[in-house]
């Protein structure tokens, strides 16, 4: 009896998919093409796939996930402002009374990690975003075709009181850029 | 098809392991499984209430595994089952889910696994029985010595 | 005391994994042992690894004491390894112990207990002769015993639920009422063990700990050493079924059951001032059938409580001498560590002693001379 299982939801794919995710939280700018691995599915559904078990909680204000994946996630669904993690469509601005969580002086690691999927990453095409920081040798440039830089501007917000904050995972639909707390991100 | 209750269809089943995969694997021939969420074994804490205060502690881990699936028949019926049984084994997890699928819905087949699920009730009872035999043969009813001998015999 | 890494020896680490294995199989006319057979018939000392080891797998256990050459410190040492190994993947429903399947049920306190008391197997009552005859035990007298038993085993009545004594002690007003217990019980697999501790935590440690720690420190607190003298007011082994959510329909079913062995002591009654007086109760309870464990376990519930109140007055009433001092795991692998080379750290003890003795010497020349 053979039982079908999509190739995200497996334990050696998960395994890639992290490392990939290490290396480019660790060289913000660095951009990993998740393509092979996938299956077909969006890049988002891969880091979130990954990332997510039934220890954490996640909030998709945008209907991201499909329903099917909710079991397969086992994650609980939150609000915004309670979730470890966040789903959104990147094409449209926060809404206004989007809080992520930025975590507690005593605990900055509560601060939620956030998956924005826009368009089209590293083509030369959308918002360009100049990074700077740890991770990153001088200054990296970086196009993101479809998002809307009022989420750089609320981010600026949102770690502009380090260590707390949130960390990006910015998706298209294969490929993954990492954006944590410490980076500065400058927009022309 | 069966009298046992759907509660007991895994520590039924359980008594029967080396008989679940085979039957599964013949009924599902030219169906479609699908993993509705991710099989997983690993530990548990079980949870337990002591009884002198009501406070509640953890006794240690134990093993378990879970399984939920999905069955779809070639003329399109749709069915789901799901298993967690207490043994970090997988396979038999999904084994057992897909048994709780074709029996709670009726699948082709539910009668084998209606079967096999009697069989294994049958063995449970056997260990229940011999469990009451433990105590039945055991049971004391002391008695002080200054009391009457209630076998008649006198005392010493 | 600086740790310095070793070289070679990498031949003669093999070879001495491999005479244990020699050792294992010595002599070219014995079977090897099943995990069935170390179960049923070493079944204490299968139960005491399942109980040390902190996790319940009866398969594994009997693998670990196979691997150990019966050394139950090594065994349980395997069943904590594998379990580091493992996902965790929740916590059940809170349990209780009305629902054991039981085996034996006894009480010392009382006679007449709601449901009777059964002896089950036990060797309580037997005088320690040895039957020699089981030296040269045949398979096939051996093969007879459970049929023979189990001849005849129809209409054994005995009634179907054994509530619990501590409760009709309850129902008595014998006890303090139960308050509702709204807390999350602590973790101690997760959380790191910072006293002052909550007792979930201290009976959690106990409950894995190792029976022979927890036997003295009990034994300590009955001969004196302490003022719990105890009376057992019920001791139950049984198995409990585990009951998980069925993951469609989130109704109730059994996933397995868990043979566990559980045991209340009543103590001094207590008399709080102003408080109307009541029993004072430890509870012990372990995986697998060990009574020595879990009435030493309630024991030192009962006198960790009286230290927590009152102030410990011994070892058995101070909760970092016992908690501290009991898991198998901790003291045997800090005992054995000495055994690791530690060539710097005593080359270093030698030159001072060396330089210490020398400067004995001079003073001893030095004082002779004075007097001369």
């Amino acid at each position: 009896m053979k039982v079908q299982l999509d190739p995200i939801w497996r334990a050696s794919t998960q395994q890639k998919i992290f490392k990939q995710l290490v290396q480019v939280i660790s060289r913000p700018g660095e951009i990993a093409e998740l393509d092979e691995v996938l299956g077909g599915e969006r890049a988002a559904m891969g880091v979130l796939s990954t990332l997510a078990d039934r220890m954490v909680s996640v909030a998709d204000p945008d209907g991201a996930i499909p329903p099917g994946a909710w079991p397969l996630l086992e994650a609980r669904s939150a609000v915004v402002s309670d979730a470890d993690y966040v789903v959104v469509n990147g094409k449209k601005p926060p809404g206004r009374d989007f809080e992520p969580r930025l975590g507690e002086l005593s605990h900055p690691e509560r601060g939620s990690t956030v998956i924005i999927e826009i368009d089209r990453l590293g083509a030369d095409e959308g918002a360009r975003l100049e990074l700077r920081g740890p991770g990153v040798r001088d200054t990296c440039s970086v196009c993101c075709a479809g998002l809307d830089v009022a989420w750089i501007e609320c981010r600026r917000c949102w770690v502009s009181h380090f260590p707390l904050g949130i960390d990006l995972f910015v998706t298209d639909a294969t490929r993954v850029l990492a954006i944590p707390r410490t980076t500065q991100v400058g927009t022309d | 098809m069966t009298d046992v209750p759907r509660t007991q269809w895994v520590a039924a089943l359980a008594t029967q392991l080396p008989e679940v995969r085979p039957l599964v694997d013949s009924l599902t021939e030219g169906w479609q499984v699908r993993h509705v969420a991710v099989p997983k074994a690993g530990l548990m804490l079980l949870r337990m209430e002591e009884v002198v205060l009501g406070e509640d502690y953890y006794l240690g881990e134990v093993p378990v595994a879970c399984s939920r699936v999905e069955i779809e028949l070639p003329d399109g019926m749709t069915a789901q089952g799901g298993a967690q049984v207490l043994d970090d084994d997988e396979e038999s997890a999904v084994g057992f889910a897909v048994c709780d699928a074709i029996l709670s819905a009726g699948l082709p087949g539910a009668e084998k696994v209606a079967a096999l699920v009697d069989r294994g009730a049958e063995e449970l009872a056997r260990r229940d029985q011999v469990r009451r035999g433990m105590l039945a043969r055991t049971q004391v009813d002391f008695s002080l010595l200054s009391d009457k001998d209630p076998d008649g015999e006198g005392t010493a | 005391m600086a740790y310095v890494a070793i070289q070679g020896g990498e031949r003669a680490i093999e070879e001495a994994a491999k005479l244990l294995d020699f050792l294992r199989a010595e002599g070219d006319d014995q079977s090897p042992i099943g995990s069935r057979e170390i179960e049923t018939q070493l079944r204490y000392l299968h139960s005491r690894v399942l109980s040390e080891g902190g996790m319940y797998h009866p398969r594994l256990a009997s693998l670990a004491i196979k691997q150990s050459l019966g050394d139950t410190l090594e065994a349980s040492f395997y069943l904590r390894a594998y379990r580091s190994t493992r996902p965790r993947i929740g916590e059940t429903d809170t349990h209780t112990t009305e629902r054991m399947r039981l085996i034996r049920r006894i009480s010392a306190a009382f006679k007449d207990v709601p449901g009777g008391q059964m002896l089950g197997p036990t060797p309580d009552f037997m005088q320690r002769l040895f039957r020699l005859e089981l030296l040269d035990e045949s398979p096939e007298a051996f093969q007879r015993i459970a049929s023979e038993w189990m001849a005849d085993l129809n209409g054994a009545e005995v009634p179907d639920s054994f509530p619990k004594v501590v409760e009709a002690l309850r129902a008595e007003g014998l006890l303090s009422e139960k308050e509702p217990y709204t807390d999350k019980p602590y973790d101690i697999t997760r959380e790191p063990i910072v006293f002052p501790l909550p007792r979930s935590a201290a009976l959690a440690m106990m409950t894995r700990a190792e029976t022979g720690s927890l036997l003295a420190m009990a034994y300590s607190s009955m001969r004196g050493y302490g003022d719990v003298h105890p009376t057992v007011a019920e001791l139950r082994v049984g198995y409990l079924p585990v009951i998980l959510p069925h993951p469609v329909t989130d109704e109730p079913i059994e996933v397995g059951e868990v043979l566990m062995t559980e045991c209340e002591v009543v103590a001094m009654y207590d008399s709080d001032d102003g408080e109307k007086p009541t029993f004072g109760l430890g509870y012990g309870a372990c995986f697998g059938h060990n009574e020595v464990k879990a009435i030493s376990m309630a024991i030192l519930d009962r006198s960790l409580q009286k230290g927590q109140r009152d102030g410990p007055s011994a070892p058995s009433e101070d909760p970092e001498f016992v908690l501290l001092h009991s898991d198998g795991i901790e003291s045997m692998g800090f005992c054995t560590h000495y055994k690791m080379p530690h060539y710097i750290t005593f080359q270093s003890d030698l030159d001072r002693l060396r330089t210490t003795q020398k400067k004995y010497e001079e003073r001893e020349r030095g004082a002779r001379g004075d007097d001369e």
